[in-house]
């Protein structure tokens, strides 16, 4: 009974820090995209007119 | 086992064992992705014209993450034969850090998103070159190849020595004549440095049914094989200088380590029996790293230097 509740808070443990590290790629694949959209744009970047 | 400071149970997969994000770094081999970036760099700084830095980073970053990803799709699949064999027992689903499909889910995910980031961002033919880059590595090499012919390092080789061309149509959009020289110089080093790390190794290959050439066709062939690729390498190291892709310092550079690199094969060929032959073989090997590594290091550097003089 005892192991089955350890492996169970293991298994949920790391689904956790799965679930964390998956929610840290996409951010930095966001940010990734963000700034090299900003990159190609170059100078127009910034200008509302556009 | 080396490196590992503990006494690894060779023979089967283990279970259950915690794991860590080390553990999935170790899945995408950091050592081999470190000569791929490289190379990758060198290929993107040579290349005529240029990229915004940002870009170029990305591009780096992302033929990085496919050649990770490629490494940890090739531990999934090998993980049977990674498990008995002692250079690779300690690898972490061998060791039970992770399952088959966690390494599957890790190495498919990062292969889709790093093409999809290289494609996007920065060109099309760099992304098609990585995705048949990571395709070959895992269709061509690891699943077809590895386990049935001894020439399975010597065409799956083409994988490791793409990264150069990829750096290259990321900053041009194209493959050029000069690409294609980097590509082969990697291309014909690779079975040398290889089956110097398959005759000390011999018997882990033997143990697990991989047909490496000392398996195969026995250590006096691979020698023989070692020393006529040998022969073809060095002088191709050489060709960068005549097609104006590099200069002076790496031609001397380049004849200098290539004699070194034949007169260690040469040794591999005479030394046929005992320790001296694991050690000609052992100094080989590590000599070849050094060897490409350095190569593609004066290349970068003069290229470098002739920029900033110009």
């Amino acid at each position: 009974m005892n192991s089955d509740t350890d492996e169970e808070r293991q298994r949920q443990k790391r689904q956790r820090m799965r679930s964390l590290a998956i929610a840290l790629a996409l951010g930095a694949l966001v940010a990734l995209f963000y700034i090299a959209t900003i990159v190609r744009m170059g100078g127009n970047a910034l200008n509302p007119a556009i | 086992m080396q490196g590992t400071g503990v006494e690894t149970e060779i023979g089967r997969i283990g279970e259950g064992a915690e794991s860590s994000i080390g553990d999935f770094v170790q899945l995408m081999k950091p050592r081999v992705m470190s000569l791929v970036v490289f190379s990758a760099l060198t290929g993107m700084v040579v290349a005529p014209g240029t990229i915004h830095p940002v870009l170029g980073i990305i591009a780096l970053l992302a033929i990085t993450i496919g050649a990770g990803a490629s490494g940890a799709l090739n531990m999934w699949y090998d993980a049977d034969i990674d498990a008995r064999m002692a250079r690779t027992a300690a690898r972490p689903i061998p060791r039970g850090r992770l399952t088959r499909d966690e390494a599957l889910s890790f190495g498919a995910v990062l292969s889709v998103f790093s093409v999809l980031t290289l494609g996007v961002l920065v060109n099309w033919t760099a992304g098609a070159l990585l995705a048949i880059t990571i395709a070959f590595y895992l269709f061509v090499y690891t699943m077809w190849l590895k386990r049935r012919t001894p020439q399975n390092i010597v065409i799956g080789g083409a994988a490791g020595a793409f990264p150069p061309m990829i750096g290259w149509a990321a900053v041009t959009g194209s493959v050029s004549l000069e690409s294609v020289v980097l590509f082969l110089i990697i291309f014909m080093w690779t079975p040398p440095h290889f089956w110097a790390l398959a005759l000390y190794r011999c018997r882990d290959y033997e143990r697990v049914g991989v047909p490496m050439l000392p398996v195969v066709a026995g250590p006096a062939e691979t020698r023989r094989q070692i020393w006529l690729y040998s022969l073809i390498l060095v002088p191709l190291a050489l060709v960068p200088t005549f097609i104006g892709l590099a200069g002076t310092a790496y031609l001397i550079a380049a004849a200098g380590l290539g004699s070194m690199f034949l007169y260690l094969a040469w040794r591999v060929r005479k030394f046929t029996q005992g320790r001296e032959a694991d050690a000609a073989a052992r100094n080989l090997f590590g000599f070849s790293i050094l060897y490409l590594f350095l190569l593609f290091a004066v290349m970068l550097a003069e290229h470098l230097a002739m920029q900033w003089l110009a």
